[in-house]
């Protein structure tokens, strides 16, 4: 790659130009640009693809738009300028592939199908949390550290509706409490005096 | 919208060892306490009972304060309270029409000199429920009651019940009552209204009167203003007249107490036979000013007669433009609604369903809307022994109006009770927590 100084008013003057013969302005400096680039932006709209790299360091190429549109942090990140396309991939070392997978095929849905009827949404996300509870919780920690709001409602509601309709074994179980921490006697009487939670 | 702005900063979350560690604190295992406690918030009150009991850790935090008063900045519930009859002897019912659910009360801290109190006034304040006064039965009177009841008609014992002056309040954040000072005068069927965004609760009137031999009983003028938190009673002026079983609300944007309807003399029927004098009229006090009291004149008009429904009144909510509450009378199966400015009631709307068995209903507000209620329970004469085994449920009726869109809307639910109750003796109270 080939660097060109060339002063910035002219660079400023020329984008077209310069961006057919695959040089594209950056920060004073003239930098060739991938032609894939090129090709998308000649035709209109760049389907702009950032990286995402879990814990496991494996990266995951994800579209712009999708992430944006529902990560309130991939969002800020990429608006305050701290993400480079070319060269920077954003570290989530608190996601594990697997979760991370699951959170961008979310995105990716809802973006994609954001005008399908409610009934059918709502089937494909019942679907999506059909998980068991560490999956549902990795899903958690990852909506939350990246600030989906979405689906972070939907977890909380699925997590409540688990407590609301269940008599106390089941949630017990449900949620793997093993150690209620009542005494004995208190157990007993608990049961004793409301049989009907039991 | 519940607001779900997640609490703790973005990457952090609990190491694995610390978990470990805190085990017996730790609400749902495999998610950090602050998320746990998030999630316990959204679920509604009327299912906090249970989940107390799944572990000491959530019910430690169903019960602090601070998780409380979080709780109720997010959400609304309006619950609605039953006393089917005195507290102290039968446990008082919490339902939520929102999720059909059912909790049941504590009973009050018994006093084993008194029984059978009824026409107390079960008041919200905040998270408390405050129950006032009401008549009781001494043990003495008691017996003295069992004795005379074959020498009805002829016997009218007017003094085998008295007015009471407890005060007690129940918590619903911890599920205990607590005693509080009692009031100045003692007295049942009163008029009592709570002040917005005081603490202040005021009583008019009142007396004593027992559900069965109703018409004999005392009846009282003085009134008292309760400072929730300083726990004290102030005598404030008297009403002009005797007036008991009078409804109270506030009115004028916090400006006047009103005190309506209601009775005060009585004559008798061939001598012997006692019936109620009922008040045409209502009397108002000025908050504000010097405290005295006017009287509104006669609600009834020249030559119709009173009609001595149950009243309730609609609390206006915030985006509600007039001062003045919507004040509603439950008379039969019609209602009725009072309008201020002409000093009469109007028609407003017919109860669609009559209450079963010619009995009546009961009515109370929750959340703005007028809710009727009726309750049966059916007593299977052909009861075997098999059927005996399983628990029997009364069905409680609720037939809603929605003042604003005048409209009608209906709810059954199973109830607790498994006895009949007499909805006209219930003693009903919303909560908005």
């Amino acid at each position: 790659m080939e660097l060109l100084c060339i002063r910035q008013w002219i660079s400023g003057l020329l984008p077209t130009w310069l961006s057919a013969w695959c040089i594209k302005p950056v920060g004073g400096a003239l930098v060739r640009q991938e032609p894939e680039y090129i090709l998308l932006a000649l035709m209109g709209s760049p389907l702009k693809k950032i990286m995402l790299c879990s814990s496991e360091k494996e990266i995951f190429s994800v579209e712009e738009q999708v992430m944006v549109q529902h990560s309130v942090i991939i969002n800020n990140m990429i608006e305050d300028g701290s993400y480079n396309h070319e060269e920077s991939k954003i570290p989530l070392d608190c996601v594990d592939s697997k979760t991370l997978k699951k959170v961008i095929d979310y995105c990716t849905h809802h973006t994609h199908h954001h005008n399908d009827n409610q009934e059918d949404l709502e089937a494909w996300d019942a679907q999506f949390l059909n998980v068991d509870s560490n999956g549902l919780y990795d899903l958690l920690m990852a909506a939350n550290y990246l600030e989906i709001r979405n689906l972070l409602d939907l977890i909380y509601g699925t997590i409540k509706n688990m407590i609301k309709g269940k008599k106390i074994d089941e949630i017990r179980r449900i949620f793997n409490i093993k150690d209620h921490g009542f005494t004995p006697e208190e157990e007993e009487q608990n049961r004793k005096e409301y049989p009907h939670f039991y | 919208m519940i607001d779900t702005t997640p609490e703790s900063p973005p990457g952090a979350r609990q190491p694995p060892s610390t978990a470990r560690e805190q085990q017996s604190l730790t609400l749902i295992p495999g998610l950090p306490n602050d998320v746990g406690s998030l999630i316990l918030s959204m679920v509604p009150y009327s299912h906090h009972a249970r989940i107390k009991q799944t572990c000491k850790s959530w019910n430690r935090v169903l019960s602090s304060k601070p998780f409380f008063s979080t709780f109720l900045h997010r959400r609304r519930n309006h619950l609605l309270c039953i006393f089917p009859q005195d507290p102290s002897i039968a446990s008082p019912f919490l339902f939520d029409p929102q999720n059909h659910a059912w909790c049941p009360l504590p009973p009050m801290p018994c006093n084993p000199q008194v029984y059978g109190l009824c026409n107390f006034a079960a008041v919200p304040l905040g998270h408390h429920l405050y129950v006032l006064g009401g008549s009781l039965f001494g043990i003495g009177s008691f017996l003295a009651i069992t004795i005379s009841l074959p020498l009805l008609p002829w016997l009218f014992p007017s003094d085998h019940h008295s007015p009471s002056f407890a005060t007690f309040r129940l918590s619903l954040r911890d599920f205990t009552w607590r005693p509080r000072a009692p009031m100045l005068s003692p007295r049942g069927s009163f008029a009592c209204a709570v002040v917005p965004r005081s603490g202040q609760i005021l009583v008019a009137g009142g007396g004593s009167r027992h559900t069965m031999f109703a018409a004999a009983g005392t009846r009282i003028r003085a009134a008292e203003r309760y400072d929730a938190r300083r726990d004290r009673w102030y005598p404030i002026e008297g009403l002009p007249g005797f007036r008991a079983g009078c409804v109270g609300f506030v009115s004028g944007g916090g400006r006047e107490f009103w005190a309506m309807g209601g009775y005060g003399a009585s004559r008798t029927i061939s001598g012997v036979f006692p019936v109620d004098e009922y008040y045409r009229d209502a009397a108002v006090m000025e908050l504000d000013g010097d405290g005295g009291w006017r009287e509104i004149g006669d609600m009834w008009g020249d030559g119709e007669r009173v009609r001595a429904g149950k009243i309730v009144v609609v609390e206006n909510d915030d985006d509600d433009k007039s001062d003045y509450p919507g004040v509603y009378m439950l008379d039969g199966d019609e209602i009725l609604r009072y309008d201020m400015s002409t000093n009469r009631w109007l028609c407003e709307s017919r109860v669609p369903r009559k209450a079963p068995y010619n009995s009546s209903f009961g009515v109370v507000v929750v959340n703005g809307e007028l809710y009727v209620l009726t309750h049966l329970c059916i007593v299977d004469m052909t009861e075997t022994r098999r059927s005996r085994q399983h628990r029997r449920a009364g069905t409680l009726y609720i037939q809603i109006y929605n003042p604003k869109k005048k409209t009608w809307r209906s709810l059954v639910t199973k109830s607790p009770f498994s006895y009949p109750i007499d909805i006209n003796t219930t003693v009903l109270s919303s909560i908005c927590l």
